[in-house]
């Protein structure tokens, strides 16, 4: 039995583009749908955008294509992809594209974005997301896998800084400088997940300010934010997990406060996927988002270019 | 990235050469990614098989799946149709060779999820039928989300108790037949008796509405075909008529 392609089943959609406001958004669960719709009054909770998961709305019908219907029809939504493999050393999977595609041209999202990782090697799809050495081959690779996922949905897609546990002895490139060259080359923007600079910093020792400050935020069209675990190394350094399991820790507000001043206000998801929350807790995250995106109103480095 | 990935499923093998922490080898660094798999891989077939984990109970259920992920990893990226083959591994696992009612629990379970994501597309009218010329020669088209499942085990029962096995109350020695569908939305599973099995299976064989009274009143003849009929009207296990010489527009496969 073959996996049946939604986009011969569901109904042509009437949604069209609607880009994602610099507000803060929240990764949708199924679990939460109802409340948010009913918030308000019914006229649905005060949130930016929400973000899904592209892989769980791959099935033909039912209650999750309801869900994402319902809520498309009130908000702005982003589809981010988590299993592209955009970082494997083999092709993109075909059929997975032509999926992806299909959920894309169906929902029509404001944002569409994948992440700088792999979880594909010869026939085993891993379920997680995978760190690659950073080589001048791995950058042609991932530059050709971006531009082959942007060329099938005609758009431009935004590719996601990873958090990781491992380093690799052959990387050449600097994490930064990799992805600034992977945006550059493939004409992509890029998802500037903080919670994940704060990890990798810790976990490789080194400075998350300097990265930030490094960083091509030029490219940066939507911020990811999550909370993390804390755990030790074989050395007794601290490793810390990207667990998206609590509450974005302070140090990562901080951080996230250091990005917009830079970038100015950018739309900015709350992600938590394990141990979910009531849907209040997920709103209160947003609302604290929200208060730093009030606080940048004004884009700097745009405002000194206008002057 | 091969050595990386043979040894994420493979306890055994150690981690990859060249990957760790600046430049030296970091075992706990690189279990954070084995886990990372594993526990989602078991987090997918907790989530596909929720009665086969509470029969068996969790920490049984994790130790047979784990036996699976390193038999069948997943395939696809498409996380819902991972696990398929889990019936026919149990029926193979020899330390449950005790146990077969298990593997049809799963398949039970598959047909549930199998459901839940089948395409939207309407069910059969009660009206169609009523307005129909020679309804006892026509054949009924299967809905998308249907499956029709017998057991030599009380399947029904078992699907749903949802407590570790030996679940009290459950005769092991029944036999019960059921039917998964999804009218609209949600999900049903309808328990069914020996002439309404044998009728709806002679309708998903694609025997006109005749035969499939004949095969029911063979298993009981005491069965009222009036009942059978709403029973399936009102599960939604047909979407179309079919008559005998025409086509009629089929769901996709």
């Amino acid at each position: 039995m073959t996996a049946t392609i939604l986009s011969a089943n569901l109904p042509p959609s009437a949604f069209s583009a609607e880009p994602l406001p610099p507000r803060a958004g929240v990764g949708l669960k199924a679990q939460h749908v109802d409340d948010i719709l009913a918030a308000n009054d019914g006229k649905g909770a005060d949130i930016g955008f929400f973000e899904v998961h592209a892989e769980n709305y791959m099935g033909a019908g039912g209650k999750p294509h309801d869900q994402l219907r319902r809520i498309r029809e009130r908000y702005p939504l982003s589809v981010h992809g988590v299993g592209m493999s955009i970082g494997g050393a083999q092709p993109i999977d075909p059929e997975h594209l032509a999926r992806f595609k299909a959920v894309v041209e169906h929902y029509q999202p404001g944002m569409v974005s994948e992440h700088l990782a792999w979880s594909t090697h010869d026939d085993v799809f891993y379920n997680d997301l995978l760190p690659l050495p950073y080589t001048d081959e791995t950058l042609q690779m991932v530059v050709e896998h971006v531009d082959e996922v942007q060329n099938a949905i005609g758009r431009q897609i935004l590719i996601e800084n990873p958090s990781t546990y491992v380093t690799f002895a052959e990387s050449a490139w600097n994490e930064f400088e990799f992805m600034k060259e992977v945006a550059k080359r493939a004409g992509c923007g890029l998802l500037f997940d903080v919670n994940n600079v704060y990890i990798s910093a810790t976990n490789h020792d080194y400075s998350p300010e300097a990265y930030i400050d490094a960083y091509p935020l030029e490219y940066v069209q939507e911020i990811h934010l999550a909370g993390h675990a804390s755990d030790r190394d074989d050395d007794g350094n601290p490793l810390l997990i990207d667990a998206h399991d609590r509450p974005v820790s302070s140090d990562v507000w901080t951080l996230y406060r250091r990005t917009l001043a830079r970038t100015g206000p950018l739309p900015s998801l709350i992600e938590w996927d394990n141990d979910v929350p009531e849907w209040p807790v997920l709103e209160a995250e947003a609302a604290t988002a929200g208060q730093i995106l009030g606080s940048n109103r004004v884009r700097p480095e745009t405002a000194q270019q206008l002057a | 990235m091969g050595h990386f990935a043979e040894a994420l499923l493979n306890p055994e093998q150690q981690a990859p050469q060249g990957v760790g922490r600046e430049g030296r080898p970091a075992p706990r660094r690189f279990a954070v990614y084995r886990n990372n798999v594993v526990v989602g891989l078991l987090e997918a077939m907790k989530q596909a098989y929720p009665s086969l984990a509470a029969i068996m109970g969790e920490a049984n259920f994790s130790k047979v799946a784990r036996h699976f992920i390193s038999a069948h990893p997943p395939q696809s990226a498409m996380m819902q149709t991972y696990g398929r083959p889990f019936a026919e591994f149990l029926e193979s696992y020899k330390p449950l060779a005790k146990s077969p009612f298990l593997a049809d629990i799963a398949r039970a379970e598959r047909a549930w999820l199998a459901a839940y994501h089948a395409v939207d597309w309407p069910v059969l009218a009660p009206e169609e039928l009523a307005s129909a010329d020679n309804p006892s020669e026509l054949s009924f088209q299967p809905h998308p989300a249907a499956c029709l499942l017998r057991s030599n085990y009380p399947l029904f029962d078992l699907f749903n108790a949802r407590e570790t096995w030996p679940c009290p109350g459950i005769d092991l020695d029944e036999a019960q037949a059921v039917l998964i569908t999804r009218p609209e939305l949600d999900c049903m599973i309808t328990r069914l008796d020996g002439a309404d099995t044998a009728f709806l299976a002679a309708l998903f064989d694609r025997q006109t509405l005749e035969t499939a009274i004949t095969s029911a009143m063979e298993a009981d003849d005491g069965f009222e075909p009036a009942g059978a009929i709403n029973l399936a009207f009102a599960t939604g296990a047909f979407c179309s008529l079919e008559h005998p010489l025409s086509q009629t527009s089929n769901p996709p496969a």
